[in-house]
């Protein structure tokens, strides 16, 4: 491998060729040098010219930019397939881990190019910290078919291999609402997995078609809704999935809520209890500055509160 | 004469040591068509069965260490009962969905120590430690105690043994429901043959190499009627929709089965496994339901269902099986103060209470078995 002087033009679109590492936007760091870019740019010989093995960002820019020349990492085309990953990959496995979505690629092309099992368990090895078996190839395989929202949702996100797993696993339909989701209300990783894990083991346990429990949750993907609003259209989906996810804790849960919605609290008290309902009872917190608040709170316990206290026992007891 | 389970063992490996026990010889005999291997040691098995199905593989070899322990348990504030596990067979071939197993073992076989005298006198050691309580002993907590023949002949050796024992029992925990090799050994009335019982409907899907209810319930019938007392497990209870239909008609089917003065103990104990366990199942058992049960972290930080829901499964059962006179003792595995207070209305104070408890119910129920009242004291002061 070299570095080279390389004229934009002899790079030549390959639309056969899928690009496996995602690419950071490269940003121009030199303007008196346009050449130089945050992200380096591996070309490999083909034909006469040069195709892009990393970079495919970097020179779309400098393409648009209008720049001639650019200094690249060349591979001779002697260089077999997997040597060139090799070297592409401890690139950059300097900056970041690879995206279970890059491994997806690489077994993809290993695939198409009739890679020798043994060959590309190497690779794999180094890129996951685990055997390549049938089912893992396989599992990892299907995150191809992922739709590219998604994808790059889950790479924006650092989402974790299981993540990914999880939705491979989940129906076209459920899918298609997890797009929505993305698209319309930009979800945290943490609440989009509870979604979808939660809706996969609904439709695992309940054996129902995908189609009709979603019909039954009855949550719409509305358009145009205002930026404030988005945070409250996915509570209120999460909120029909985990009812349907845990019927009998919701059902708790709302009792809870009810019966402490019937107390008027004093401002200087605080309630603790264990949410996940294993230790029976609750705590309560009174931060206490002078003898005023003392006194109300002496009230708050002698008057009608105690009566819904004690009811409030009898729940979480 | 087989049990059903046999059939799975297509190979024993066997250690020079073990060679030298008569329960080696007995097991072997019983096995005709299993493959013999012999290995120097038990690290050679790892190398030499490296894709087989630990389920199909026998090891025959010779304990290190202790056997008999204290049951693990679990951590407070769940209460546990102070069991004597006896660790001689280490796997079990029904895999069942649910079974700790699948956690806490990760051996190339099912073991089997032959060294059934070493192990005798690790037994009679620990009764002669203790001499003013009334101890408990199973070899059901990392295996069946009869699942396999290799199991129940050593349990056969543990019944005689026992039969002279003044202060201690032992239980023999399964879901099998041939006991050929158990039923006409002396007992004296100190083996309790136990088995857990689940509804059909549970079985066909959690339970698929178990024997099923009818047929366990059968086997205890005659457990009965060679004199031995019996024990029920509903561990793990499972919460199905309609559950609580199916649990009952289980128990009015066990009371119409069995005379419950026969009955030593019943315990209750619901699904509860490691977090990390459930990945296991799913990958596993992908036909079982059990892992998108209302799960929640318990404090042992094991998963359960929440605790309400809990109550809801074990009250309709406890109401039913206290629905007679003079009802079995009931005790709950692994459970919170709480919930034996809400079902129950008390709750033991500590596990050597309910140690005690155990002692003093068969003690009212069984004088033959426990000869000497017990003392709450002597409980109190032991490990």
């Amino acid at each position: 491998m070299q570095v080279k002087k390389i004229n934009l033009d002899k790079i030549h679109p390959s639309p056969t060729e899928i690009q496996i590492f995602d690419e950071e936007n490269p940003s121009l760091i030199n303007t008196s040098n346009n050449s130089i870019f945050s992200e380096p740019v591996f070309l490999q010989n083909d034909n006469g010219g040069y195709k892009i093995v990393y970079g495919f960002n970097t020179v779309s820019a400098l393409k648009k930019a209008g720049v001639k020349y650019i200094s690249a990492f060349v591979f001779d085309k002697n260089y077999q397939f997997l040597d060139v990953i090799r070297y592409v990959s401890d690139f950059v496995l300097k900056s970041r881990p690879i995206w279970p979505i890059e491994i997806a690629r690489f077994l993809q092309v290993c695939w198409q190019k009739g890679i020798p099992a043994e060959q590309k368990s190497e690779i794999f090895n180094k890129f996951s910290d685990t055997d390549l078996t049938y089912l893992r190839e396989k599992n990892y395989l299907a995150l191809n078919d992922l739709d590219p929202l998604l994808q790059h949702f889950l790479i924006e996100k650092k989402a974790p291999l299981k993540t990914w797993l999880m939705l491979t696993e989940l129906p076209a339909v459920c899918q298609i609402l997890m797009q929505n989701l993305i698209a319309g209300y930009h979800p945290s990783l943490s609440i989009f997995e509870e979604i979808g894990r939660n809706l996969l083991e609904i439709l695992r346990r309940e054996n129902v078609q995908a189609e009709i429990l979603l019909n039954e949750l009855n949550w719409s993907c509305e358009q145009d809704v205002r930026a404030d609003q988005g945070g409250k259209k996915i509570a209120e989906l999460r909120e029909l999935v985990l009812s349907r996810r845990f019927p009998h804790l919701t059902k708790h849960h709302r009792k809870i809520e009810k019966a402490l919605e019937a107390i008027r609290w004093p401002f200087n008290i605080k309630i603790e209890y264990d949410k996940n309902y294993e230790e029976p009872g609750y705590i309560l917190r009174a931060h206490i500055h002078n003898v005023e608040e003392l006194t109300q709170l002496l009230n708050f316990f002698n008057g009608p509160a105690k009566a819904k206290l004690e009811d409030l026992l009898k729940i979480l007891g | 004469m087989q049990v059903a389970a046999d059939r799975l063992i297509k190979k024993i490996y066997l250690t020079p040591e073990a060679e030298q026990y008569e329960l080696t010889a007995q097991i072997l005999s019983a096995y005709p068509e299993a493959r013999r291997i012999k290995i120097k040691s038990p690290q050679d098995l790892a190398i030499t069965t490296t894709n087989d199905d630990p389920k199909k593989i026998m090891l025959l070899t010779s304990s290190k260490g202790e056997v008999v322990k204290n049951c693990p348990g679990t951590s407070t504030p769940y209460l546990c009962c102070r069991y004597q596990v006896i660790n001689q067979t280490l796997n079990c071939p029904l895999d069942c969905t649910y079974c700790i197993l699948q956690y806490y073992l990760n051996q190339p076989a099912t073991i089997i120590f032959t060294d059934h005298e070493k192990i005798s006198a690790e037994i009679r050691q620990k009764i002669i430690n203790q001499p003013g309580r009334f101890l408990r002993f199973g070899t059901g907590e990392l295996g069946d105690s009869l699942a396999l023949s290799a199991s129940q002949f050593f349990a056969g050796k543990l019944v005689n043994l026992f039969a002279s024992v003044a202060n201690g029992v032992l239980e023999l925990k399964t879901k099998a429901a041939q006991l050929d090799l158990i039923l006409d050994q002396p007992h004296n009335g100190h083996t309790i043959i136990s088995w857990s019982l689940n509804p059909l409907i549970i079985k066909r899907s959690e339970e698929r190499l178990a024997a099923a209810p009818k047929q366990r319930l059968a086997a205890a019938a005659e457990a009965v009627r060679n004199g031995f007392p019996v024990g029920f497990h509903f561990d793990p209870i499972i919460d199905i929709p309609d559950g609580e239909k199916h649990y009952l008609n289980l128990i009015d089917e066990l009371y119409k089965r069995i005379n419950p003065t026969r009955i030593a103990w019943i315990s209750l104990g619901s699904l509860r496994f490691p977090p990390s366990m459930k990945d296991k199942i799913i990958a596993r058992y992908p036909h079982s339901r059990i892992p998108y049960g209302e799960l929640v972290h318990g404090t042992d930080q094991k998963m359960r269902y929440f605790r309400h829901r809990r109550v809801e499964l074990y009250r309709a059962i406890y109401q039913r099986l206290t629905a007679i006179s003079d009802a079995p003792f009931i005790y709950f595995c692994m459970e919170s103060p709480a919930i034996w207070q809400a079902i129950c209305g008390f709750a033991p104070e500590s596990n050597a209470h309910l140690d005690y408890l155990f002692a003093e119910s068969l003690r009212r129920r069984f004088p033959e078995l426990v000869r000497e009242i017990p003392r709450r004291e002597d409980y109190e002061n032991t490990s």
